[in-house]
């Protein structure tokens, strides 16, 4: 049973005021989450291992990423902290698609599929024949992003064969789109 | 001494804490590595939570400007702290050790200025050394992840950026520190007001109050709820287990405000005393060490013992205040068990009301039909405390299984009778974690081990409920009365709060 005890001086009081404070806030984080923004849960290590492929899949964030451009802008911008390799939107001239992207240290050109006539090879040439980059990642105007896993290359050139009408193919022949390459 | 007071019966206390809040700090314990497993051990969660509602973050903050600038120092390339910070593998001391080594040892340092250390990094600027152990790693990374959630990726990387400017400074850094320390504030202040604000522990200190005296006793949690549950300008205390959960924490923040060497200790070097300065998160640190109670169910729902069932789900709810309060308890007996019987009734109340159930079921949860009795909530506490024990001694089997020299041992005959007793029980449970396929696998000694510590832990616990829930009862009414008692009370006021004619 609890004892009766003497009434503690103001400057405990204080304390213990800020000490029950910090207990019913911490009691509080079990409460269910409801009427956060889209993509508010969204880590930035969930928007990493996605565009790094360490988790292929992950509809959840994929759904956030449709419907918050924010967290769209936060991933191309984490993305492109962490390639190796930039390519650029193309200057404002050019229109319609592009047969060949390329940035310094790196190339990519599309080459149609003589055994498959509706598939196309991305051919991606790299500078340095040693490396094996891991990710392609494609942003267009509205920060939607399009990645692909990337094979191991031979003799520095990775081939990636797409179907003609993929997303991503269209995507890289944007001249309005940004490439990263994992390095 | 009950501490972490997290159920959800407690969420009508909350302080205005936002939806957002809670999402950004839940999404960081949530993560996980590609394969599934928790990424933030279960302990760095709940040390990012305290440092966040204590509000004591800003040397964290600063730890972690310190850190992203080592990462950045030995970049093996571009972007170097996210791949630090956000990297697959579980967060850990020794993995932030090994992917800092691994990364000096490939390309060495990028800039001068850093070196490693036995436990951590030494980071030199011009005007002075900072070292980050790699056992404090961890808890950084949750927090720039955090911090991500709470003002944006964008914002805290441009403080980095700008710190990462060459060259790199002491001044530089605790700049960027500041920055982030200055959007954090905004950023709680919205999601996190005071309970201050809301006058919580005044209306229960002065419910308290008698004179110069305090007294916190049965009577007075349930006088209290009786009063404040009808009472729309007082804060939320409609629900009688949130009071009782309100007056325990209540009475855990008086118990440690008031010792004054421990509070002493948590005021920061140089504080202004004339303004009561105390690291809060200190505080709770140390008293949660020294009170040396923690839920033992804490244990079992976390790594590693979650991957073994010793108890199913509804046991562990059933369990969740008596060993969430532990041995505080037996300060206020009548008042858990008011808060087990009743506020299950409330429970049930409050979502029939909220989905407009017909006028007959909320009469009846009124007038506290069917309710467990005292003493059918005792018999199923004692009921459960055998089922405890049944996983006690299937957990032991296992244990002593996988001790072989213990196995070979011949053993006197109690020691035989014992283990003949555990090998039972065992054969007993079919359970995940209880397969025969367990006994003798490596580590299962030490699993089952911790498993039959916290297991009985808990029969403690109950044990010493049980005990002096009937010298309660022995010292005044006895259960059926009380309980007759208390339910014409509950009825009572249960029809006051949802508007229900008796």
């Amino acid at each position: 049973m609890s004892e009766p005890f003497e009434l503690p001086d103001d400057d405990a009081l204080a304390v213990a005021e800020r000490v029950f404070d910090a207990l019913v806030a911490e009691a509080s984080l079990g409460a269910p989450v409801d009427g956060a923004a889209p993509g508010g849960s969204v880590t930035p290590r969930r928007l990493y291992l996605y565009v790094t492929g360490a988790r292929a899949e992950d509809p959840g964030l994929e759904a956030a990423l449709r419907e918050s451009p924010a967290l769209r802008a936060s991933l191309r911008r984490l993305t492109a902290k962490i390639a190796g390799y930039r390519i650029p939107e193309l200057a404002a001239a050019a229109a319609g698609t592009v047969a060949r992207r390329a940035a310094p240290g790196c190339r990519i050109r599309f080459e149609k599929s003589r055994a498959e006539p509706a598939q196309t090879y991305i051919v991606i040439s790299l500078d340095e024949p040693g490396r094996h980059p891991r990710w392609l990642a494609v942003f267009v105007d509205d920060d939607t992003c399009r990645r692909i896993a990337l094979p191991e290359p031979h003799a520095g050139t990775i081939q990636i064969l797409v179907e003609d009408e993929s997303d991503v193919l269209a995507a890289l022949r944007d001249p309005g789109s940004e490439i990263f390459i994992d390095g | 001494m009950p501490l972490e007071i997290r159920r959800a019966a407690s969420l009508v206390l909350e302080a205005g804490q936002s939806g957002e809040l809670r999402a950004a700090l839940r999404a960081v314990a949530d993560s996980t590595t590609p394969d599934g497993a928790a990424h933030y051990p279960a302990k760095v969660c709940r040390r990012l939570n305290r440092l966040i509602v204590c509000r004591s973050y800003a040397v964290p903050v600063l730890q972690l400007c310190h850190l992203v600038n080592v990462a950045d120092s030995c970049a093996p390339r571009r972007g170097s702290y996210e791949h630090l910070l956000l990297g697959p593998e579980r967060a850990t001391g020794p993995g932030f050790r090994g992917w800092i080594e691994n990364a000096v040892t490939a390309s060495g340092w990028r800039r001068p200025g850093c070196e490693l250390t036995a436990e951590g990094v030494a980071a030199r600027y011009d005007d002075g050394v900072f070292n980050i152990g790699f056992a404090g790693m961890p808890i950084l990374a949750a927090l720039f992840e955090f911090l991500c959630g709470a003002v944006g990726y964008a914002a805290v990387d441009n403080e980095f950026q700008a710190m990462l400017k060459p060259p790199v400074t002491g001044r530089g850094v605790r700049d960027a520190a500041n920055g982030i320390e200055r959007r954090l504030y905004a950023y709680l202040r919205e999601h996190l007001p005071s309970v201050q604000t809301q006058g919580k522990f005044r209306e229960l200190l002065d419910h308290a109050r008698s004179g110069a005296t305090l007294v916190v006793e049965d009577a007075t949690v349930l006088a209290f709820w009786r009063e404040k549950s009808v009472d729309g300008e007082a804060g939320n205390f409609r629900l009688f287990r949130s009071v009782f959960d309100a007056y325990m924490a209540f009475l855990s923040a008086l118990d440690i405000a008031t010792d004054r060497e421990a509070v002493e200790r948590a005021r920061p070097v140089g504080s202004d005393r004339e303004a009561g300065e105390v690291d809060v998160a200190r505080l709770l640190d140390d008293a949660e060490t020294a009170a040396a109670w923690t839920s033992p169910l804490s244990a079992l729902r976390e790594p590693p013992l979650d991957n073994v069932r010793f108890l199913n789900k509804v046991d562990l709810t059933a369990l969740d205040r008596l060993m969430e309060h532990g041995p505080r308890a037996r300060r206020l007996p009548w008042s858990l068990m008011r808060a087990e019987v009743f506020g299950d009734v409330q429970a049930r109340l409050s979502q029939a009301a909220r989905r407009r159930a017909a006028g007959d079921t909320l009469n009846d949860l009124v007038a506290c039909a069917g309710a467990e009795t005292y003493r059918e909530w005792r018999q199923r506490l004692a009921a459960l405390d055998a089922r405890v024990n049944d996983a006690l001694r299937a957990a032991l089997h296992v244990a002593l299984r996988a001790d072989e020299d213990a196995e070979r041992a011949p053993g006197d005959e109690r020691s035989r009778t014992a283990r003949d007793i555990a090998k039972r029980a065992f054969a007993g449970l079919s359970r995940k974690g209880f397969e025969d396929a367990v006994v003798g696998r490596p580590g299962s000694g030490v699993l089952y081990e911790a498993g039959a510590g916290a297991l009985a832990t808990i029969s403690d616990q109950i044990h010493t409920f049980l005990r002096v829930s009937e010298q309660a009862a022995a010292d005044g009414a006895d259960l059926d009365d009380r309980f007759a008692c208390d339910r014409g009370v509950f009825s009572e006021q249960f029809a006051r709060i949802y508007g229900v004619a008796r």
